[in-house]
Formats: structure tokens, sequence, C-alpha cells
């Protein structure tokens, strides 16, 4: 039993930043993130023996990303995500000044991201950031490799509407 | 390969996904439109941009703790976490207030009966007959 426990803990807490990260892409405050991932690392634990020894880091997110899907429909609410959009698009343009162009980019991606449907989010993390294959995806999201090429693209290009929509916004509310 | 088809599947050959062959056709049709080619230079480095400057977001540091302690059985060592509720900061300081004025008002309360019972006694005093409050 010991023995179960350590390697669980060997193979996946090397996994845990990677494991936030994604729950915090998907829900909207850093205490709902920290919740779904000691959930998930629970469930892991739970099926650990379905575990079947290969990428273990993949395995891991699969059970961080369908825990946040169960915990969002077990918890939802208006409040976390619109409390946190109108946070957001409460401060005004002169309290938003960016620091850098860089900073301010940054800042602009952050906001986009934060208006794209959470499907959308998590196929970009899993792919961009986490560098899954399209096979990968289609794996761990369960739809076909086909709907893994049109989302990604339509989320693509949705990052890139919302992006030009704040930088519009933004030359609007200066002139 | 035409510059409809070109956009369907450039992120699919951005990704390095798209089979040999295809990617081929879609490289020739780079080798004379140009549109096309500018179009695959900015959505590379668009995607250049974001995997570079998207959100990395860093646990806390006392998730590990808490994680190994439910994960071994233990009680979770979520100690400190009600420190991460607005309202109790909000309870402090109602609470901090409280006491506050409360001894504010006690000392107010000091001061002028001490200052009530001097002027009793100064009254009572045979050469002092009356006090002027002087500005």
């Amino acid at each position: 039993m010991e023995e179960k426990q350590s390697l669980f803990e060997a193979l996946f807490l090397p996994h845990l930043e990677a494991a936030y990260n994604l729950a915090r892409w998907l829900v909207r405050t850093d205490v709902d993130a920290e919740d779904i991932v000691q959930e998930a690392y629970l469930n892991a634990l739970k099926g650990f023996n379905g575990f079947r020894g290969t990428n273990a880091r993949g395995w891991l997110m699969t059970i961080v990303r369908n825990t946040a899907y169960s915990w969002v429909k077990k918890h939802s609410g208006p409040s976390n995500i619109v409390r946190f959009d109108e946070e957001i698009h409460a401060a005004s343009w002169n309290e938003r000044l960016p620091t850098s162009f860089l900073q301010y980019r940054i800042d602009q991606l952050r906001e986009a991201l934060t208006r794209l449907p959470a499907g959308f989010r998590e196929i970009l993390l899993l792919r961009d950031i986490e560098g899954w294959s399209y096979k990968q995806l289609a794996a761990a999201l369960n739809i076909p490799s086909g709907t893994v090429m049109s989302r990604l693209s339509r989320a693509r290009q949705r990052l890139r509407q919302e992006l030009a929509r704040g930088q519009n916004e933004e030359l609007e509310n200066e002139l | 390969m035409n510059c409809e088809e070109v956009d369907r599947f450039l992120d699919v050959y951005l990704d390095g996904e798209l089979d040999s062959g295809q990617a081929l056709e879609l490289e020739q049709h780079f080798s004379h439109c140009q549109s096309c080619k500018s179009l695959a230079k900015e959505r590379r480095e668009f995607l250049a941009f974001f995997k570079a400057c998207a959100p990395a977001y860093k646990s806390p540091p006392q998730l590990r703790a808490e994680l190994l302690a439910k994960l071994r059985g233990g009680t979770p060592k979520r100690t400190f976490s009600f420190l991460r509720s607005p309202w109790i900061y909000s309870a402090a300081a109602l609470v901090l207030g409280s006491f506050l004025a409360l001894d504010i008002f006690r000392d107010s309360g000091n001061e002028l009966y001490r200052e009530a019972v001097l002027h009793h006694s100064r009254s009572l005093t045979g050469t002092h007959l009356l006090d002027v409050t002087s500005d």
C-alpha cells in the first residue's frame, strides 16, 4: 500500500504546477483551482490501478480537466465567472495603462482569453502550451481528430478577434 | 491547393500535423501566392507570441503540503485557509475598532470625572469663590 502511494506521488507530484495551471485556466479564481487540483489528485489516486504506465502527465491532466468540468457543473452559478469579468472590465483605461508595450500586450492577451469559452481556452493550453498532439487531444477530449482541427482553428481565430476587439475598444476610449 | 484550402489547413500545417503530401502542396502554393505566404508568417508569429506570453499560473506555496496530507489520508493542513476569506479582515477591523472606541470613551469619561471633582474641590476652598474660563 505504501509502495503504491510512493509510486503515485513520484509519478504525479512533479506535475502539480501543470495541473494547477490547467485548472486555473479553466476556472476563474485561485481558490477554485486549488480545490479542483486536490480533488483531481484524489480521483487520480482512486483510479491509479487503471493507469497504464505511459504519459503520467497526460493522464493526470485529463483527470484535472474532467474534474474541473464536474466541479464547475456542481458549483455553477453566475457568481465567480461574472464577478471576475466585471472586475476586469470595471478598471478604467487610465488604471490599466501599460508599464511597457510587451506588458500591455500580455495584459491584453489575458483579457482576451477570459472572454473565450472554456473549451477554447482548454484546447489552446493543451496544444500550444502543453504541446499535445492532435491524436492526444482527440483521445483526452473524446472528440474526432477532425473536430480537434476545427476547434483549435476556431479557438485561435476567436482569440485573434478578441485581441483585435480589445485593441479597438481601447483606441476608441482614447479618442 | 487554392487560397481557401490554404486557409483551412494553415493551422494544421503550422502545428506540423499536416501529412507530408499536403504540406508540400501548401508550400508550393506559397511560392506563387504572396498573400498566403504573408498570412502564414503572420499566424506563425502570433503562435510564437501566444506560446511565449500566455499566462502561467503558479500554485500557491501551501498547496503541495495540503495535497500531500489529503493523499496520505491525514487531516488536510489548511491551517490558515480562513485567512483567504476577505470577510475575516472586515470582522477583525470591526472588533479592533470597537475596542479602540470603547477605550477612547472610557478615557474621556474618566477625564470628565476628574475635572468635575477638581472644580468642585477648588470651589470649596475659602479663597476660591468662582471659576472663570479663559480662552
